[in-house]
């Protein structure tokens, strides 16, 4: 069998139009869902549920996973420092990375995988079962009530994550060095309090609330338009988390040249 | 309220579903639209919920052509519109009580103890008492069914649309979702909009019946003109016939 190159050339033009088609609907999702934040009714009650989802019920993973990342960064950063007595440095440089870099990327990753996927099949769920449908006829607008509290939810309460899994790494990387490989805490404070910037903290906190809005716009988007049955539903979640996931490594690297 | 469809066309892709359907829904009359599967029924009616747009030709509804009016316009016209869905739609995080008050609380001002009183008379209006507090996990397909009709007539609208009611309920079921279709329409004096395979449940409660075939009206009339007819295409599909003019799709 001859490869036809003008086949491939088909392929590629559908594949690149089928990924046109989709930014387009994730960035009208997007628009419409911060649209209707302003316009009546303001749906208070589902916000506060949004975020106790995605927010309350997600802390205890994200202490977990900063508690753990904090304490093998400072494990791992202290085997490269010694070898040119600068152990001193632990403190300060576990924070600037937990700060700028792990903290918003590793808790909008883990909330990625427990939120994103939750939203996809939630949503498609709805969809195939013509709930979403039936709020049409009721003359109430789905994307208003389904898609704009869980996205601004998700925007507020991803820097509020970001902040808890800072803090617990700094702790866990706190205790590793202190009491395990013997350094002075005070001086793990001070020199922490005196390299980390505010900005540092702030733009982590910005980034963390852009992947808010990317992990819940990409799993309305993929649950809303979820056809085809249970198969369908799976194929949703299962899509929200990748897409996600890689868009939010993607957006890290534009937002860590541009912001800091 | 009466619905005059006229010229409506509608194809996905290179596939014309619609291909010119002219058709009048009588103003507090049950009309049964029949047909095979996958002839247009269901297209039909995602048009006249404005699930989807035309791509040609008019739907008017008291005048009003909703194909041409903003969204915020036919918002509020679907607010006349009580729609059972196939699979009931209910909400399967909400309660059957929350499921029939949603659209008290969502277009209402009433008080919390005047929704529950709606919803305790509507349940009672489909033949179902004490299961305000259960989730449609808990109900069996009939159940569900009944909460959606509850559902769909909370607001007290003036057009009821059922698409297949009957589909997947045993024959006692089947009629006594009947009985209340046309209880309900009896006692609301609404336009009733049926979909549906159950020709017996078909005869039983129509006013007119029209039947799709390939995209267009190939007969519309009263039950009576239907067991009278002579056209092949119905008389086969009435009497349930695999022969005739009618084929199956591969």
């Amino acid at each position: 069998m001859t490869l036809n190159p003008f086949n491939i050339f088909e392929y590629i033009g559908e594949k690149f139009t089928l990924f046109l088609e989709e930014l387009g609907g994730i960035f009208s999702t997007f628009l419409q869902s911060f649209g209707f934040i302003v316009v009546p009714p303001f749906r208070f009650r589902l916000f506060l549920k949004q975020m106790e989802f995605i927010g309350v019920e997600s802390s205890f993973i994200v202490l977990l996973t900063g508690a753990f990342t904090g304490m093998v960064f400072a494990l791992q950063t202290s085997y490269a420092f010694k070898l040119f007595g600068a152990e001193n440095l632990i403190g300060p440089s576990v924070a600037l990375s937990l700060t700028r870099e792990l903290g918003p990327v590793l808790t909008a990753l883990m909330v990625t995988g427990r939120v994103g996927s939750a939203m996809a099949a939630e949503l498609g769920t709805m969809r195939v079962t013509e709930q979403i449908d039936a709020l049409y006829t009721m003359s109430i607008n789905p994307v208003q009530y389904l898609v704009t509290p869980r996205v601004s939810s998700s925007v507020v309460m991803l820097p509020m994550l970001t902040v808890l899994f800072d803090f617990i790494g700094i702790i866990g990387s706190y205790f590793m060095a202190v009491f395990l490989l013997g350094l002075n805490g005070e001086r793990f404070i001070n020199d922490t309090i005196y390299m980390v910037d505010l900005k540092d903290i702030y733009i982590g906190l910005l980034k963390a609330a852009v992947f808010g809005a990317i992990i819940s716009v990409v799993g309305c988007y993929k649950g809303y338009f979820a056809e085809k049955g249970a198969e369908g539903v799976g194929k949703a979640a299962t899509q929200a988390v990748v897409i996600a996931s890689v868009s939010i490594l993607i957006a890290d690297y534009f937002l860590t040249a541009l912001l800091f | 309220m009466q619905i005059d469809i006229k010229g409506l066309k509608k194809s996905f892709g290179s596939n014309l579903v619609l291909e010119g359907i002219d058709l009048t829904i009588e103003d507090g009359k049950t009309t049964v639209i029949i047909g095979q599967t996958g002839c247009g029924k269901s297209v039909l009616i995602k048009h006249i919920i404005g699930l989807l747009r035309p791509d040609e030709g008019e739907i008017v509804v008291n005048g009003v052509d909703i194909t041409k009016v903003t969204r915020k316009e036919f918002s509020d016209i679907l607010k006349n519109f009580g729609v059972l869905f196939q699979s009931a739609a209910l909400f399967d995080s909400m309660t059957t009580g929350e499921n029939v008050a949603f659209p008290l609380r969502e277009h209402t001002n009433l008080p919390e103890s005047r929704i529950m009183e709606i919803v305790k008379e509507k349940l009672a209006i489909v033949g179902l008492k004490g299961v305000e507090s259960r989730y449609p996990a808990e109900l069996s397909g009939g159940m569900k069914k009944r909460v959606g009709l509850a559902r769909a007539i909370a607001l007290d609208p003036k057009v009821l649309i059922f698409d297949e009611p009957t589909t997947g309920l045993d024959p006692v079921m089947s009629d006594t979702i009947d009985n209340l279709i046309m209880n309900t329409q009896k006692r609301l004096g609404v336009t009733s909009i049926v979909i549906s395979h159950d020709i017996p449940g078909t005869y039983k409660i129509a006013h007119r019946i029209a039947m799709l075939y390939k995209g267009t009206v190939v007969l519309y009339g009263s039950p009576d003109d239907f067991k009278s007819t002579k056209d092949p295409i119905v008389r086969q599909f009435l009497e349930r016939r695999a022969e005739g003019p009618l084929q199956v799709e591969a």
